[in-house]
């Protein structure tokens, strides 16, 4: 079994010492922490997997031409002022894609009803979380896993293969992270770490002898008790050796209204546009920050969702999807796209607005898009776009054709490399490092 | 069932195997799927791949000869899957290379498809054992609730806390889908606390409920708002008010004692709202209809209460309702539904320009002026814009008389809580030391955990609290530590059954309570559960068929009905595609919403009157409420409330298939989808889902320009396409049968929605062949046709049950059971109890 031995006198002892050991200077806990071996400069990378649900309209998607002459699509206009921060990929493809399963696929590779193993950006957070408050971060438009349905909600796995939950509420979000802890709940808190701790001390051996008498199955299936509580263990260290850092005050200045979020599920007064800034701002604060390094997020959901009353079309974005070349379909789905592309535009332009190290927070961030699907739920023919990072060493060129039909996983492998991920042997069903990217 | 083409090839052998043992081994299943293998698939990939895929060449670096049967390994199984869509999509063999007959092709993927879901199934479940599985959302809300006897206000509960759960094969019920993460793991933590919190007091309620009153006669008596008196349609009565339209509103003067704001609620909770109201009828009988709203920034908070006004003028009498409120809302509206507008463009001041209109078109002009003398003389015009209050004669129209409303709250069933003083057993006078602390676990963890508990694991609580009280904690947060360990605990989150690898044996009388209560309840046992637990009497097979009859008349059952009839008919999918609102004009939420209660309604008669299940596929009533009752055309019928209607002989109504929301998961909004329907038909009716198409397999083609198709016509094209018709020939018919209904669900006889108005659209035609050569020509033959073979459905049902209660798929081994339970339910009344008992008293409900 893979938990290693706890060892609760430790962080009792080590409770008991908060004060000394916590002392450390206040500006150098400000500072962002280096990954190991991340890049050419001194930044610190970060990235994010975004995922698109139900494909896009790629008839109007490619840009025309290829390198920096491109000439973008109608559905990549919007991202004319980011034309050098972005690579569009053409040729990408998911075997296990196409239909609308390829949500589960998307960051793994292993189909749906299979065994799911651990996701890129986990792999990079078991890094990076090391350092940051946060390990890492799983938005969604859509609350919770989803799991088992084609609607997943999430596209961040554990090492178990269990999928982590998400959260599609600004304002719970913003305030676990940005929210300070006042003087008064400071004792509270500690109390609460205290108790809080030996609940896990208790539960966890509860669990450990309720094991002994399980099936293998059985025991299979409690192992994900034990490696939650574990990590919410893990997660309660991180809390206590943070909690006298106080949260970082973010500068809210051309930022959203966060107080008064409203979430996507049924109320008549939500609107998307100012959700989705929200949720990009979001993003970018949190890797300004340094509060983590790592997000996915579930932009569009497979099947449901992904139109509103505000874009002005006739159909929900999967009635779209099935366009059966009707014209007034197509430029429906692509007005639609279009809509999403404008907020991408938003979000790297606030990435690219904020100075960090030698360069802006784009450059030292790579953000990847793709959906499960192309168009007509197909398994090629992906929307993949690879924006940032150029300080990190991704050389953009707006459109690069890809020469062999190239696996999406190929893309995450970059990315990853890039963080700093070492990886031995093979990664998914990847070709290796997309080379045309690397500068 | 899922394996039934599994089944339907082995289950000759299958017969045999059962009467040995019951732990028959995945070899054994195998060498069965070997036989298949042999002699069909091993000579089709002879004959038509190996050339290319074999010893001598490995075209695409794929071979295979060396494959095996086996498709337990990822490399394995998507080599297999890839034969199966290639073959299936007829793009191998290559065209110029020989082709395989279609009914050869369709048996090899046909057995490759049953191949992959048994290993799939083999991967979460073995031997006929479910598997430990963490608490649903909904059964883990359910058990905090009845646990604590606690009940919570809109936002507090462990509902909205939580997400939402994974599914399998559709439920929230097994392993597979039950998946546990460290995140929700963090969250069981926060619930915990909160719970443990509200839980225990200390001393009073921060806010004390209060009762808070406006007179509607005190607002004529206001500088304020006295003027809105004088508004046509709102006018002062005698110790009241009168509303012939629009609302009146608590303009402030309604709020809890101190607070500024205009609210009533200082704290979530809930509280009571009363009216004291009458009515008087309009000349037609209409009666006055009352809506109570809350103004608030989250629409679904708005509504309060509504109520049909049914007394009359001289005798109000007070209407009311508890609800939960947050501290979000603001003014109070009380409106009157079925209003009477009071304009000149409105009626019934347009219905003097119409019947004008029309006389006038007849030349009929002396009535035209006598018409425009009763207009002036009823108030409603001459040189005015707006009736003359002083003529205008309100006795014709529905109107409501409101004395008073009031409001009351936050309500508290007890202070202290009912959890308080069962935990705190012994009153707030007892000595609070560690002896007290431990009778107090004593009682309380046996019932949280379902089970008898240890010494040691009461000691192990206690040194928790006894850790808590060193550290300066207050006896009661010290209790309440514990209680958030108990339930964070695996003990209490987890269901599990303690048993070994190779030996199986009965559930203890325990862990039949939990299986027990968790079926019907979707929660922890009752005290009289846990009494025949304790005494072991559950096991006696009287006792146990007594409580099941209990449990069945419980209000519990209502869990039951909610979880498993919303999962079983897929009510989540009926409004998953809007209808067009310009295609389809009279369809709007509450219809939508309707459509949903419908299913679970009809669901809960068939259960609750003893009804035969094959109601489902036809019956000679349904379950309605006015707003359905109008959509299908049935009279008579205006209640909000579900009632069951009889049906006339004619009406294609009754069963699932007449259900509104059906149809409407069977459609995107402006057309119907036939192949979804038959899909749901197969999956709901006969368990038997088929395979998935192959991916890049697109839905119908919509109506391209010019070339006006109906749904059918274009199904019928795809069919033609060979390798399409393979599966497409069998399944269309039992969505076309359906096509009488159009994406609303309303009858049709002629085509209607996309591309389709006016009235020259084609006729529907419905016609066609069930695989087993049934021919029908109407929706109604077709029904008969389905009732033809009455043990498919039954054991449908059976299996579908059997998941629900059990958290694990009927498999291949189960399958002479069902045929026996399913063989015997005619005699029992083909009845839902008696499906229920069957399952409950069957082997692998009893073991584990």
């Amino acid at each position: 079994m893979n938990i290693s031995l706890y060892k609760p006198l430790d962080r009792r002892s080590f409770l008991r010492g908060t004060g000394a050991c916590l002392a450390l200077p206040f500006m150098e806990s400000m500072m962002p922490v280096r990954g190991r071996g991340a890049s050419p400069s001194n930044a610190t990378p970060r990235m994010g997997m975004f995922y698109f649900g139900t494909g896009m309209n790629m008839r109007e998607f490619y840009p025309k031409g290829f390198g920096a002459s491109a000439k973008l699509s109608r559905i990549l206009k919007p991202l004319e002022d980011n034309k050098s921060n972005l690579t569009v990929l053409s040729n990408t493809w998911l075997e296990n894609g196409g239909g609308h399963d390829g949500a589960y696929p998307f960051s793994t590779s292993v189909k749906r009803g299979a065994k799911q193993i651990i996701s890129p950006d986990q792999l990079a957070a078991e890094i990076h979380g090391k350092i940051t408050r946060f390990q890492s971060l799983q938005l969604s438009v859509k609350r919770g896993t989803g799991f088992g349905s084609q609607a997943l909600a999430t596209i961040s796995w554990n090492r178990q293969g269990v999928p982590l939950a998400a959260e599609n509420d600004p304002k719970i979000l913003f305030n676990k992270l940005f929210k300070p802890v006042g003087e008064s709940q400071k004792q509270s808190q500690q109390d609460y770490f205290r108790t809080r701790g030996s609940i896990i001390d208790k539960v966890y051996l509860e669990a450990k002898s309720l094991r002994k008498d399980l099936t293998t199955k059985d025991k299979q299936q409690l192992d994900q008790y034990l490696n939650s509580i574990r990590e919410v263990e893990l997660n309660l260290e991180r809390e206590i050796e943070w909690a006298d850092k106080p949260k970082i005050k973010p500068d809210l200045k051309g930022f959203g209204d966060f107080e008064n979020a409203k979430t996507p599920e049924g109320n008549g007064r939500f609107i998307y546009d100012t959700y989705a800034k929200l949720m990009y701002d979001l993003i970018t604060l949190a890797f300004q920050t340094d509060s983590t390094r790592i997000v996915s997020y579930v932009v569009r959901t497979e099947l449901a969702g992904g139109v509103y009353p505000e874009f002005g079309v006739s159909k929900g974005y999967h009635e779209l999807t099935h366009h059966g070349n009707d014209p007034k379909n197509l430029e429906e789905l692509a007005k639609v796209d279009t809509i999403y592309m404008d907020h991408w535009n938003y979000f790297l332009n606030k990435l690219g607005s904020i100075n960090d190290g030698d360069g802006t927070l784009l450059d030292h961030t790579m953000l990847g898009f793709s959906s499960g699907m192309g168009i007509g739920h197909s398994k090629d023919n992906l929307p993949t776009v690879l924006s940032g990072g150029s300080g990190l060493g991704i050389s953009h060129k707006t459109h690069i054709q890809l020469p062999e039909p190239t696996p999406i996983s190929s893309l995450w492998q970059t990315m990853i490399s890039k963080m700093g991920v070492n990886l031995e042997g093979d990664f998914q069903d990847s070709t290796g490092v997309i080379h045309q990217l690397l500068s | 069932m899922r394996c039934c083409i599994y089944y339907r090839i082995f289950g000759f052998f299958l017969f045999f195997l059962w009467s040995g043992s019951i732990a028959v081994n995945g070899a054994t299943d195998s060498s069965r799927g070997n036989s298949v293998f042999r002699t069909q698939v091993v000579p089709y990939l002879e004959k038509y791949c190996y050339p290319c895929h074999g010893p001598l060449k490995q075209k695409g670096g794929l071979r295979f000869d060396t494959l095996g049967d086996q498709m337990s390994d990822t490399d394995h199984s998507s080599v297999w899957v890839e034969i199966r869509n290639q073959i299936n999509l007829g793009e191998m063999p290559p065209e110029e290379e020989p082709q395989p007959p279609i009914d050869k092709t369709e048996s090899v993927t046909k057995w490759i498809s049953s191949q992959l879901r048994l290993t799939q199934k083999n991967q979460f479940y073995r031997e006929g054992r479910s598997v430990l599985r963490r608490l649903s959302r909904d059964e883990y809300t359910n058990t905090i609730s009845d646990l604590f006897h606690m009940k919570f206000p809109t936002g507090e509960s462990p509902k909205d806390l939580l997400p939402p759960d994974g599914t399998f094969e559709g439920f929230d019920k097994t392993s597979a889908s039950l998946l546990l993460d460290p995140s929700l793991m963090e969250l069981y933590f926060q619930v915990a606390k909160k719970v443990a919190d509200k839980a225990i007091v200390d001393g009073p309620p921060e806010f004390p409920t209060e009762k808070m009153r406006l007179e509607f006669e005190d607002i004529e008596q206001s500088n304020a708002i006295g003027y809105l008196i004088s508004r046509l349609g709102m006018n002062p009565v005698d110790g009241g008010i009168e509303l012939v339209e629009g609302n009146t509103r608590s303009y402030g003067m309604l709020r809890y004692p101190g607070r500024k704001d205009n609210n009533v609620a200082p704290v979530n909770g809930f509280y009571r709202f009363t009216v004291r109201a009458a009515g008087a009828k309009s000349e037609n009988g209409e009666l006055p209809v009352m809506l109570v709203t809350h103004s608030h920034p989250d629409e679904s908070m708005e509504r309060i209460m509504e109520f049909v006004i049914d007394n009359a003028w001289d005798s109000p009498k007070e209407y009311s309702a508890i609800v939960p409120r947050d501290t979000l809302g603001g003014e109070i509206q009380v409106q009157l539904v079925n209003e009477t507008k009071l304009y000149m463009s409105q009626r019934p001041g347009e219905d003097f320009f119409r019947k004008n209109r029309e006389l006038g078109k007849d030349n009929q002009f002396a009535e035209t002026i006598k018409l425009a003398g009763r207009k002036i003389a009823e108030g409603w015009g001459g040189e005015r814009s707006t009736p003359d209050p002083t003529k205008l004669d309100t006795s014709k129209y529905p109107r409501l008389y409101l004395d008073y409303i009031e409001v009351e709250g936050p309500i508290y069933d007890q202070w202290p809580p009912q959890s308080h003083s069962s935990i705190l057993f012994k009153g707030d006078e007892a000595i609070e030391d560690l002896k007290y602390a431990r009778q107090i676990f004593e009682r309380f963890l046996p019932r949280a955990w379902r089970r008898p508990t240890s010494p040691d694991e009461i000691q192990s609580l206690l040194s928790l609290v006894e850790q808590e009280l060193s550290h300066g904690k207050s006896f009661r947060d010290a209790i309440k530590a514990g209680i958030a360990a108990s339930l964070i605990s695996p003990n209490f989150l987890l269901i599990s059954e303690p048993a070994s690898d190779d030996l199986r044996k009965e559930l203890s009388p325990h862990e039949l309570a939990s299986r027990l209560s968790y079926f019907l309840w979707s929660s922890m046992p009752d005290d009289h559960l846990f009494s025949l637990a304790a005494s072991g009497e559950i096991l006696n097979k009287n006792v146990l068929q007594t409580e099941i009859k209990r449990m069945l008349g419980d209000n519990k059952i209502n869990r039951f009905v909610q979880s498993f009839a919303g999962q079983w008919l897929k009510t989540d999918t009926f409004l998953s595609f809007t209808p067009d609102k310009y295609i389809y004009k009279t369809y709007d939420a509450s219809l939508g919403q309707s459509a949903v209660s419908e299913a679970k309604e009809y669901f809960r008669i068939v259960l609750d009157e003893d009804l035969s299940i094959l109601n489902f596929i036809d019956s000679d009533f349904v379950m309605i409420n006015g707003r359905l009752a109008q959509h299908y055309g049935i009279k008579g019928i205006t209640s909000k409330e579900f009632k069951k209607v009889s049906l006339s002989k004619e009406s294609p109504r009754g069963g699932i298939l007449g259900m509104m929301g059906v149809h409407m998961a069977g459609a995107d909004g402006i057309r119907t989808k036939p192949v979804s329907r038959a899909v749901y038909i197969k999956d709901v009716l006969f368990n038997d889902p088929p395979d998935p198409p192959p991916p890049n397999a697109g839905e119908i083609e919509p109506n391209i320009k010019g070339e006006k198709l109906t749904v059918r016509e274009r199904l019928i094209q795809h069919q033609q396409i060979e390798t399409c018709a393979a599966c497409h020939r069998k399944l269309d018919p039992y969505g076309l049968a359906l096509e009488n209904f159009n994406a609303i669900g309303q009858w049709r006889e002629f085509q209607d929605g996309e591309n389709f108005r006016g009235s020259h659209t084609p006729k529907i035609d419905v016609s066609g062949k069930l695989p087993n050569g049934h021919k029908f020509s109407s929706f109604k033959e077709f029904k008969k046709h389905l009732l033809k073979s009455p043990n498919r459905f039954r054991k449908a049902m059976i299996e579908k049950i059997f998941l629900y209660a059990i958290g694990r798929p009927v498999e291949p081994l189960d399958s002479v059971w069902v045929d026996e339970v399913a063989n015997d339910l005619p005699q029992k009344g083909d009845s839902l109890s008696a499906i229920i008992e069957s399952i409950i008293l069957s082997p692998q409900f009893m073991n584990k």
